[in-house]
């Protein structure tokens, strides 16, 4: 793991072990991501992901398009981004409350059910929300 | 039906991009001179030792401005860290220049200017490129003729201009200059 900022250091474990947990409860999914709103990488799973930073750049940007899209359109509370392609979705979750604004990048094949990946990754994101809550205090 | 009866014809519009290192100025160049409220993708800057700034632009900045003659010019804010130039040429698609901006008081200021003419060196190439070099009243500065001597080394012929981007007019003296180039050149399309 290259180039984590200081200020998400000391959450890379937990948060690690976090995905680990969420990885081995869904099907299909291929990655997880958890980085900063400034694209900076917090934890992956898997390990040996390629490209880790390149994929955490290009998730908080879409993180921020999304945001701003839904603003633009005079709606609001964007709760995640997704892209359904031939072979699999990308979702972008933001982590509820995060200082650090964080983000959970998910790749999954066509193998997950699409209804228990938002579910799980609902549920990853308030994990790592309490993992910063407890660090904090 | 004749000439009179014709549906009225579409201002021409134009899209620019705003490109240059963290930290150069792009946001509040866009800020300065866009007539509808900016969409601006600003999060918090983690990354203090690279820049210290308290935001950063992720995915892009946009605004929008007319031109005396109707012209509407549509304005893209590339983000500046390096780990975002995908979005770089995703926003270049159809760019008819780029307005390249520099902070002087970088000591890797010339780099960066290499840097972003290499990156839209199709726009460098074209001369549909003009350069605003921001800071350059701070101690210890690069000299605009370093930049200078710097583009004649690498053979560009380029406009380049010390400005304060918080100051309208000098973000409009680089738009109109760069619209000056296009219709020099008689650039149909383009691709920055």
């Amino acid at each position: 793991m290259k180039a984590i900022v200081p200020t998400v250091r000391r959450y890379h474990a937990a948060c690690t072990q976090e995905l680990a947990g969420f990885m081995a409860q869904s099907p299909g999914i291929l990655l997880a991501q958890l980085t900063t709103a400034d694209g900076f990488e917090v934890a992956v799973q898997p390990p040996d992901t390629a490209a880790p930073a390149k994929l955490a750049a290009m998730s908080s940007s879409l993180q921020a398009l999304g945001e701003v899209l839904v603003t633009e359109s005079g709606l609001h509370g964007s709760r995640n981004t997704m892209i359904e392609c031939e072979d699999g979705y990308v979702l972008v979750m933001p982590v509820p409350k995060a200082k650090p604004a964080l983000s959970l990048l998910v790749v999954a094949s066509r193998a997950a059910i699409l209804g228990h990946l938002l579910w799980a990754a609902k549920n990853t994101t308030s994990g790592v929300a309490k993992i910063l809550a407890n660090q904090r205090e | 039906m004749n000439a009179s009866e014709r549906a009225p014809v579409a201002p021409p519009e134009l899209k620019i991009v705003f490109s240059g290192p963290m930290g150069a100025g792009k946001t509040t160049a866009i800020g300065a001179i866009s007539e509808v409220p900016p969409v601006l993708t600003d999060v918090q800057n983690n990354d203090r030792a690279s820049c210290d700034k308290d935001n950063t632009t992720v995915a892009l900045d946009f605004g929008q401005i007319t031109l005396e003659d109707g012209t509407v010019v549509r304005l893209y804010g590339t983000p500046g860290q390096d780990r975002f130039d995908f979005m770089w040429s995703i926003l270049g698609q159809g760019a008819l220049g780029v307005v390249l901006l520099l902070d002087a008081s970088r000591a890797d200021a010339l780099r960066h200017m290499d840097q972003y003419l290499e990156a839209f060196a199709e726009s460098a190439r074209a001369g549909t490129l003009v350069i605003g070099v921001g800071r350059t009243d701070l101690p210890g500065a690069m000299p605009l003729h370093e930049f200078q001597r710097r583009l004649q080394a690498g053979e560009h012929c380029l406009p380049l201009f010390s400005v304060d981007v918080r100051r309208r007019e000098h973000v409009l003296l680089l738009i109109e200059t760069l619209t000056c180039l296009l219709e020099a050149g008689e650039h149909g399309e383009g691709n920055a």
